[in-house]
């Protein structure tokens, strides 16, 4: 057997052991979104969406879909990583994968796939929730699928560098707490950026999550609040960089022996 | 000729506090050999062994396993290695077979091998009928039996065991010692850390003694077992001997009216001794070694005799 296939059996050993443990703690890894997203839907969608009217030219209802479904699936790829590596470390089986020929590029894509795969599982139960309140057409399907991926691997990305630098349970809510919740309120999940004032449209455009959503609204919809190409290219630009940085921690054995 | 199971030369660790945890270190490890790595707590033991298995990152030296570099050919020499750390590092609400199974995966193993393979060895190991249990079910033997089942699970040609049978009654020690005997023969070579000193004394044919971690001998056990200056015996005596027990040139304290110690010196042998107390009319009805041999030389070469 070549490298590469032993590589792939290692891969999808990490991944499969994954998912079917997302599947089956289902109450907890998948159904809180669906409440949360039942619960968005009827107090802004339906309670007040009504009132709102519409923004940036499309119903309420149907413009704040796009940002909850990546919200709950960003939050979802951070937590399926964030579990995955920051257990791992706290009860040391990480030293299986660790001592096993699997190379560091093969554990950091695995440890992605699992954020990637719960993200989209996540998003596919939103969308379908999403259905029982409102009727949406998909505009650009490819467009909709890779920027759900490229926005999950960030994330996840994040989930990794932070649980191997966190030395308690504690540290493990710092990102989720201080980046993702503020992150996707700035983020333009419930309105459009334009009908922000000056200051903080001027500092929305340092957030991530402006361009995730906005490029994930203009794939249902076709309009956004910004440039949908040069948001890709910023997006995997910062995925690339991320990308690297976290494979050196792995293979510096950051966080787990030095 | 063939290549050594382990080759270290100038192996060095510098923590980023600044402690030497390993300080030039050279050992050669032959293929087949029974290898003991032994030293007090903190002596570098476990960092060796961290940065052999890739777990701990070395400062500088060279590695190799089975001819292939460390630096180089990290994926030939993980495959060669099964390693049974010190702590209890499996996911403890997996069941036993996940552990074996999910650890044959990481290797590479296809799953009609993996499946295979986790069969023998929880067999082995006496684990078959606990593998629908969850880890953290299973006594502190049976969790140690199970990373060696785990270690084993991709049939590595050198075993690392860190402290294995730490914490585990004598029975299932003993049954271990077999295990590792019965696979050494066929043909696995294994290095050894242990505190039980008897350990390495009754399994190991070589032997490096760590202190600061720094090697202060490697020899093979034989060998060193012979640089040992004198021994001590308990005698137990037939009839109770109230007097002071003298033996010309052998050292004897009293420890009650039937029971003394005696120090047999280098060079000295154990039939004068008896000549001697058989012409005092004393009758020995036992005699047993006072404490395990290479505990005195172990001590010696650390520093840490108190006498």
């Amino acid at each position: 057997m070549t490298y590469f296939q032993r590589n792939c059996i290692a891969y999808k050993t990490i991944v499969l052991n994954e998912v079917y443990r997302t599947l089956r703690l289902w109450s907890q890894t998948i159904l809180p979104s669906a409440i949360t997203t039942v619960l968005y839907f009827l107090i802004f969608g339906r309670l007040m969406g009504q009132r709102i009217g519409s923004m940036a030219g499309i119903d309420y209802i149907n413009f704040i879909m796009p940002g909850l479904i990546m919200m709950n699936m960003l939050m979802a790829a951070y937590n399926a990583s964030i579990f995955v590596v920051y257990m791992a470390k706290y009860t040391r089986n990480i030293e299986e994968i660790l001592v096993s020929p699997m190379t560091a590029t093969s554990v950091l894509l695995a440890f992605l796939s699992v954020g990637i795969v719960r993200g989209l599982i996540v998003a596919i139960v939103v969308a379908l929730v999403a259905l029982g309140f409102t009727h949406y057409h998909i505009n650009n399907i490819i467009l909709m699928l890779f920027v759900a991926i490229l926005g999950c691997a960030i994330f996840s990305l994040l989930a990794i560098i932070n649980a191997l630098y966190a030395k308690t349970f504690d540290q493990v809510s710092i990102v989720p707490t201080f980046v993702i919740m503020p992150l996707s309120y700035l983020g333009g999940v419930f309105y459009s950026i334009s009908i922000l004032p000056p200051f903080w449209q001027k500092l929305a455009f340092f957030d991530p999550i402006v361009y995730l959503i906005s490029t994930f609204r203009y794939a249902f919809y076709g309009v956004g609040d910004i440039h949908v190409l040069g948001s890709l290219l910023g997006m995997l630009g910062v995925f690339v960089i991320l990308f690297f940085y976290t494979l050196r921690l792995i293979k510096n054995r950051t966080g787990i022996s030095d | 000729m063939i290549a050594p199971a382990l080759e270290i030369k100038n192996l060095v660790k510098v923590y980023k506090n600044g402690v030497h945890a390993v300080d030039d270190i050279s050992l050669t490890v032959e293929q087949g050999d029974f290898f003991a790595l032994l030293g007090p707590n903190g002596a570098g033991k476990s960092t060796t062994i961290g940065i052999i298995t890739s777990l701990v990152r070395k400062t500088s030296g060279q590695i190799k396993v089975f001819g292939y570099d460390l630096d180089t050919q990290i994926e030939e020499v993980k495959t060669c290695i099964g390693v049974v750390p010190q702590e209890f590092n499996f996911a403890i609400f997996n069941k036993v077979e996940e552990i074996v199974a999910t650890q044959a995966g990481y290797y590479g193993l296809p799953y009609k091998v993996a499946k295979h393979n986790t069969e023998k060895y929880l067999k082995l190991l006496g684990l078959w009928d606990k593998r629908k249990q969850m880890a953290r079910m299973l006594s502190g033997g049976m969790k140690r039996r199970l990373m060696i089942a785990r270690a084993l699970v991709h049939e590595p040609r050198l075993l690392i065991l860190d402290e294995p049978t730490a914490g585990v009654d004598i029975e299932v020690r003993r049954s271990m010692w077999d295990f590792l005997n019965d696979l050494n023969r066929q043909g696995v070579s294994i290095i050894l850390t242990t505190h039980y000193l008897e350990e390495a004394e009754n399994l190991c044919r070589n032997v490096a003694i760590i202190n600061k971690g720094k090697i202060v001998r490697l020899a093979h056990m034989n060998e060193l077992l012979k640089e040992l200056e004198n021994e001590k015996f308990i005698l137990n005596l037939v009839m109770p001997y109230d007097r002071d027990l003298i033996i010309n040139d052998f050292p004897v304290d009293k420890l009650d009216d039937q029971t003394f110690e005696v120090m047999v010196p280098k060079g000295k042998n154990m039939t004068d001794l008896f000549a001697q107390l058989a012409a005092q009319h004393i009758e020995v009805k036992s005699l047993r070694n006072k404490s395990n041999r290479l505990e005195e030389l172990f001590l010696d070469l650390t520093g840490s005799h108190k006498k």
